[in-house]
């Protein structure tokens, strides 16, 4: 096993090899993370973007129930 | 004789009805072909009086009382030239089919019964119940292929098209916000390998990658021991079987068994299976990623456990007894 030291950036724990160097990839940070949230909700609530969300999962939903209503004596 | 307007006394009337309105249904004639013909006849007669209004369809009503005075039929006479006054009455002026081809209408005083019965045939509600009927019950029979026997029963498909706004200023910044959305989603979403490494890269622990990549310097077991972790089906026997021969050149020979009889030391050792270690199937059933900090498994390791020898020594034919 590699010797590995923990380090303490910004708040989040990293892990060092031998050479001083991140084993693994470094996790995004709260502000980054919020910036983000901040982001994916602001398009959420964008109006014409639910609308077309709202549109694509009715009509999936129609979909799923046609399919019911023509294969529900096949599917018994 | 002259009714008087007003008056509660029904007028006298010289009729020469000798039959009801009902009497084709009784003489007999309530046959199929009579009914269809008497159907026909009624749906143009419903048709005619539709189309001539109100008031004729009042006249040829059966539920038309007696009590009318014949002055109102003498008004109405007047004011047309075809009539269905009351049948049966003297001044009743029956025209015949000539009026409409320009001729004068031929008047007939006193029509003969059979005449009374096509003028007075009711409207039968046998149309509306057979309509009905051949609605509720005469309709072609919703047979599935299932009730044959040997059919291929096929899913119907349906295809819904349309012509989706793509191109407009709105939809492009749809589409570009969605797109958006959708890589914050991949930035925040770990990846799953193929193998489930628990979202770690598998580069980083070399030494167990030995045995599993191809020209590896790393022993047979080691290499077994690697397959077996990462609950390959084919390799785990392989794990079960190499291990005794290194046992047995090994370690001692086992413990004397105080039990001669085989079920004893099989349910008290965990029987090696296919799938691993009791902890290893949890984990796999579970789909828990891999630790493997946890616990580390070696050859040697597994040789120091009593249970685990005891368990391959039941397995193994010929070696429980030999001292």
């Amino acid at each position: 096993m590699k010797d590995v030291s923990f380090v303490v950036r910004n708040g989040v724990f990293t892990t060092l090899s031998t050479q001083s160097e991140p084993l693994f990839e470094r996790p995004h940070d709260v502000n980054e993370f919020y910036e983000d949230l901040d982001e994916l909700l602001t398009i959420c609530n964008n109006g014409p973007v639910r609308s077309f969300s709202y549109t694509r999962l009715k009509l999936l939903e129609i979909h799923f129930k046609t399919h019911v209503q023509l294969n529900r004596y096949g599917a018994l | 004789m002259s009714h008087v307007p007003g008056s509660n006394k029904a007028p006298p009337i010289n009729r020469v009805v000798t039959s009801t309105p009902w009497d084709y249904l009784i003489n007999g004639e309530d046959s199929d072909a009579s009914n269809e013909d008497a159907e026909l006849n009624l749906d143009m007669e419903m048709l005619q009086n539709n189309l001539h209004g109100s008031k004729h369809r009042h006249l040829n009503s059966p539920r038309r009382s007696n009590t009318k005075s014949p002055s109102f039929h003498s008004a109405d006479d007047t004011t047309t030239t075809t009539t269905n006054s009351r049948p049966g009455s003297p001044l009743a002026i029956q025209t015949s089919e000539q009026k409409t081809n320009g001729s004068p209408p031929t008047l007939v005083l006193n029509p003969t019964a059979h005449q009374l019965q096509q003028q007075q045939r009711p409207r039968s509600p046998r149309v509306k119940v057979r309509k009905a009927t051949q609605m509720l019950f005469e309709r072609p029979l919703i047979e599935t292929p299932k009730h044959k026997e040997g059919a291929h029963v096929a899913f119907q498909r349906i295809k819904i098209t349309g012509q989706p706004d793509t191109h407009s200023e709105e939809a492009c910044m749809v589409g570009t916000k969605i797109q958006r959305a959708m890589a914050l989603r991949d930035k925040y979403l770990v990846p799953m390998p193929a193998e489930n490494w628990g979202g770690l890269d598998p580069e980083i622990y070399t030494e167990f990658m030995k045995g599993k990549m191809p020209g590896g310097d790393a022993t047979t077991a080691a290499s077994d021991v690697n397959k077996a972790l990462r609950f390959d089906a084919s390799t785990t026997t392989r794990t079960t079987t190499t291990t005794p021969s290194v046992l047995r050149s090994n370690q001692p020979p086992p413990l004397p068994l105080t039990t001669p009889s085989t079920t004893t030391s099989s349910t008290t050792a965990p029987t090696p299976r296919t799938g691993g270690t009791a902890r290893q199937r949890l984990r796999r059933r579970m789909d828990v990623p891999y630790n493997p900090y946890s616990k580390k498994l070696s050859p040697g390791k597994i040789g120091t456990n009593p249970l685990l020898l005891l368990a391959i020594a039941a397995t193994i034919p010929g070696t429980r007894y030999s001292h």
